[in-house]
């Protein structure tokens, strides 16, 4: 995108001084970016993404004692929910 | 949960499992919140026969005295409910270390919170006896 918008940038340079040229180049190359970046080009990194979390099939109680003792050393909590 | 424990405490060393299944006529697996706990020490699993619900429902007896406060439970499925165990629990016959469990989770929530705290308050000393499961 930014590269064809370059590309008909090039062709009206041939009316603009090339530091206008320039100057419009980058402009619409931030333009491009910020609508690539969902319109929050400046966060900053001060967001943290955080992935989606997934929903296995639990395989029985055997599967969760295992993941209990797997995970010895660190504080436990079993929550039991239902969606609604 | 989410805002109250697990963001207030990032750096505790905890796992979480959210054991979720149906419990109400409108329940489903499609209607399983993704964002509600996003914490990446969180785990996510489906129990469409409420395997672990009828379990810890047919091994309450042997937690009874570490129920909160403020909650009650009689039934044969455990739901809605929280348990929390110590750093050094481990599972055999059934999972030792119950620091307290709660139910309804927002009965025992208070209790909880402030059962984090402490913990937050001794997680720069590996050795606290409060990390350790309560002698029975």
């Amino acid at each position: 995108m930014v590269g064809e918008l370059g590309h008909l940038l090039d062709a009206l340079a041939v009316r603009l001084t090339p530091k206008i040229a320039a100057r419009c180049r980058l402009v619409v190359t931030v333009l491009v970016l910020i609508c690539l970046s969902d319109g929050r080009p400046w966060t900053g990194g001060t967001e943290r993404l955080v992935a989606a979390p997934g929903l296995a099939d639990l395989q029985g109680v055997d599967e969760l004692k295992a993941l209990f003792n797997r995970d010895v050393g660190k504080v436990r909590l079993v929550l039991l929910l239902s969606p609604t | 949960m989410q805002h109250e424990i697990l963001q207030k405490y990032p750096d505790t060393s905890l796992r979480v499992y959210a054991v979720w299944f149906n419990m109400f006529p409108t329940d489903a697996r499609s209607k399983w919140p993704p964002n509600l706990l996003t914490d990446p020490r969180v785990v996510h699993r489906w129990d469409e026969p409420k395997t672990v619900g009828r379990w810890f429902g047919g091994h309450a007896a042997y937690m009874r005295p570490q129920l909160t406060q403020h909650s009650s439970w009689d039934g044969d499925i455990l739901w809605d409910s929280y348990i929390l165990y110590a750093a050094d629990a481990r599972w055999d016959d059934v999972p030792g270390g119950v620091i307290h469990w709660g139910r309804t989770i927002v009965a025992g929530r208070e209790t909880l919170r402030s059962d984090f705290q402490k913990l937050a308050t001794h997680s720069t000393r590996p050795t606290s006896l409060w990390l350790r499961a309560p002698r029975p």
